[in-house]
C-alpha cells in the first residue's frame, strides 16, 4: 500500500545455530557421517516448518570446533537458501571457543532486539578440551545467549553430559542422548522441526512462568526418539 | 486489530485500548492500552487487558484529580509515582480480577496443563491474576505535563511540532524475546517504568502508543520511529486540510495494520494516537505546498 506509514516490514527472524563437534574421536564408528547425513536429512523438513509460519524467517548457521572453532558459512542464510556442507573430523574438542564465537553472533548489533529467541543446538561425543566456562560465560553475557533456546545432543557414550547440561542451563531439559545413527537422525530432526515450530510463533508471557532457563515453552520429545531400543546401542 | 497469525490460528486479539478526555474542557486526556499475554496459562488475558485499561483510566482520573495544583514531574520522583499511581493501578486491577475469578470460577477454562511442554519441577510463580497476566501503556496529557507509565512491552513516541520522533521512556533492557513484566507478577508497580515531560520542553504534535506486534514488524528503529512522522505528514498533505487528513488517516489505519500484521510480525496490533490539532496545523503550515 503505497501510503503505509512507516518503513519496510520485516517478518521477525529466527537465528538457528548448529554448533558442531568435529574432534577426532568423531571419525570413529561412522559418526561424523551420521551428523552430516542427519542435518542434511533434516532440512527439507525444516524447510517446510518455516513455510508455515510466515511472520518468522528462519536463519541457519552451522559452527564445527574441534583443534580451533570457526563458522562453516561466512553468514547466516535462509533456510530454504541453506546447503550443508559436509564436516570431516580431525582434532580437539574446543567447545568454549566455539561458545564464544555464538556469543560474538549473537550481540546486539548485529543481532536486532526484534528478533526471536534464537534455538543453539550443540552437539558433541567428548569434553572440551579448551575452557568451556568462559565459553559459556560468553555466551550467557549475551542478552540473546541468555534468552537462546539451548539444546544437546550427546553422541555416544563419552560425552560429558555433565557440560552439555550446563549449556543448556535448565534441569528438567536434558541432552539427548544419540545411542546410533537412527536416533540421531530422530532427535536432529525433531529439534529442526518441533523446536522451530515453537519458538517460530512464541507466546508473550511473564518472566519466569515456564520455569527457570526457560523462556520459551519446548514441547516434550516423544519417548522413541529419547530412549533407545534394547541392543540397539552401537555408540 | 487481530494479528495475521492470530486469524491465521483463530486465536482472539487480546488487545485492548480505552481513553478519557474531559468532556468540558479537553484536557486532560488519558490513553491506555493493554496487550493480553498469548501463552496457554494466560486463558483470561482478553479480559486481563480489559481490566487493566479500566483501571488505567479510572485511577489516573482520580490521581489527577487529587493532585491537580501539582506538577507531577516535579513533585513526584519516579519512585514515588511507582508508589502512588501505579501501585493504585494494580491494586485496582487485582480487584476487578478477584471479582472477575468469583463471577465466573471455571477453572476448567485452564489450557495450561493440555500442551504438553517441558515444565519446571520447581516453584514456578503462579497467583490467582495469572491466567489474566497483561501488559500496559498510559499516556496521559494534562494542560502542563505529559505522564507516561509503561509495564511490559509496547512503544510510546512523541512526534513533536518539528516532526522529529521521540521516545519518552527509556527502553527496558529486561524487554526482549517473548518475556514481558506483567500485571500479573508479584509487586508489579515496581516494575513499571515511569517519565513526566513538562510541555515547556516539548511540542507534541502527536503522542502514539502501539502494542509490541507494531514495533516487531519493522526491522530496526528507525524504519518503526517512521511510522509517526509519515502519519504526521500524511494528515497535513492531505489537499483538503488537516481535519481531512485526520480522517483519512484514521479511515485507512486497519488496512495499514492489516498489511503491517501479515507482512511483519503476525501479531496482534493495537495503536491509540493524541492529537495536537493546533501543533499539527502549525507544522502543517510550516511545510512546502504545491498549488
Amino acid at each position: 500500500m503505497a501510503n503505509r506509514p512507516g518503513g519496510e516490514l520485516a517478518t521477525r527472524p529466527l537465528h538457528f545455530i548448529w554448533i558442531c563437534d568435529c574432534s577426532g574421536s568423531m571419525a570413529s564408528e561412522g559418526k561424523i557421517q551420521a551428523l552430516n547425513t542427519a542435518i542434511r536429512e533434516s532440512l527439507p523438513a525444516m524447510k517446510k516448518v518455516a513455510a508455515e509460519n510466515p511472520n518468522a524467517q528462519v536463519f541457519l548457521r552451522a559452527i564445527k570446533f574441534a583443534s580451533d572453532a570457526e563458522w562453516i558459512t561466512s553468514k547466516a542464510e535462509p533456510v530454504d537458501q541453506y546447503k550443508w556442507f559436509d564436516l570431516v573430523a580431525n582434532g580437539e574438542t574446543r567447545m568454549g571457543k566455539a561458545l564464544s564465537l555464538v556469543a560474538d553472533a549473537l550481540k546486539i548489533p548485529p543481532m536486532t532486539d526484534r528478533a526471536l529467541p534464537p534455538v543453539l543446538v550443540l552437539i558433541s561425543d567428548g569434553q572440551p578440551t579448551d575452557d568451556f566456562d568462559n565459553g559459556l560465560k560468553q555466551l550467557m553475557n549475551q542478552q540473546w545467549g541468555k534468552k537462546a533456546v539451548r539444546i544437546a545432543i550427546a553422541i555416544g557414550r563419552d560425552a560429558d553430559l555433565d557440560v552439555l547440561q550446563k549449556f543448556i542451563g535448565h534441569s528438567e531439559l536434558k541432552p539427548f542422548e544419540a545411542k546410533n545413527a537412527e536416533m540421531l537422525v530422530q532427535q536432529i530432526k525433531w529439534v529442526s522441526t518441533a523446536v522451530v515450530q515453537s519458538v517460530s510463533a512464541p507466546a508473550s508471557q511473564a518472566p519466569g512462568q515456564v520455569g527457570p532457563g526457560i523462556n520459551v515453552p519446548i514441547p516434550k520429545a516423544p519417548d522413541n526418539i529419547v530412549n533407545s531400543t534394547p541392543g540397539s546401542e552401537v555408540w | 486489530m487481530k494479528g495475521y497469525s492470530h486469524e491465521r490460528l483463530n486465536k482472539p486479539n487480546q488487545d485492548r485500548i480505552l481513553f478519557f478526555q474531559d468532556p468540558d474542557k479537553g484536557l486532560p486526556i488519558v490513553l491506555a492500552i493493554s496487550d493480553g499475554h498469548g501463552g496457554s496459562g494466560y486463558y483470561r488475558s482478553e479480559r486481563g487487558a480489559q481490566f487493566a485499561v479500566e483501571s488505567a483510566i479510572e485511577m489516573c482520573k482520580q490521581f489527577l484529580e487529587t493532585n491537580k495544583n501539582l506538577l507531577i514531574g516535579e513533585n513526584f520522583s519516579q519512585k514515588r509515582l511507582k508508589e502512588t499511581l501505579c501501585r493504585s493501578i494494580v491494586d485496582e486491577w487485582n480487584k476487578r480480577v478477584a471479582r472477575d475469578i468469583q463471577e465466573n470460577p471455571t477453572p476448567n477454562e485452564d489450557s495450561s496443563d493440555k500442551t504438553d511442554i517441558v515444565k519446571s519441577k520447581r516453584p514456578v510463580e503462579q497467583n490467582i491474576s495469572t491466567p489474566y497476566g497483561a501488559t500496559l501503556l498510559t499516556a496521559i496529557v494534562t494542560n502542563s505535563e505529559l505522564i507516561f507509565l509503561q509495564l511490559g512491552d509496547g512503544d510510546i513516541l512523541i512526534i513533536s511540532d518539528n516532526g522529529d520522533s521521540i521516545r519518552p521512556l527509556p527502553r527496558d533492557p529486561r524487554l526482549i524475546g517473548n518475556e514481558t513484566t506483567s500485571l500479573c507478577t508479584r509487586e508489579a508497580w515496581d516494575d513499571f517504568v515511569t517519565g513526566a515531560i513538562s510541555l515547556k520542553s516539548v511540542s507534541p504534535a502527536l503522542i502514539m502508543a502501539s502494542t509490541d506486534g507494531y514495533a516487531n514488524s519493522y526491522p530496526d528503529e528507525e524504519s518503526f520511529q517512521k511510522v509517526g512522522q509519515d502519519i504526521l505528514n500524511l494528515i497535513c498533505k492531505d489537499e483538503a486540510g488537516v481535519n481531512a487528513g485526520l480522517d483519512s488517516v484514521e479511515s485507512s489505519f486497519k488496512e495499514w495494520l492489516n498489511e503491517t500484521s501479515e507482512k511483519g510480525s503476525g501479531d496482534d496490533i493495537t495503536v491509540g494516537i493524541i492529537g495536537n490539532i493546533l501543533l499539527i496545523k502549525e507544522y502543517s503550515n510550516k511545510l512546502p505546498h504545491i498549488i
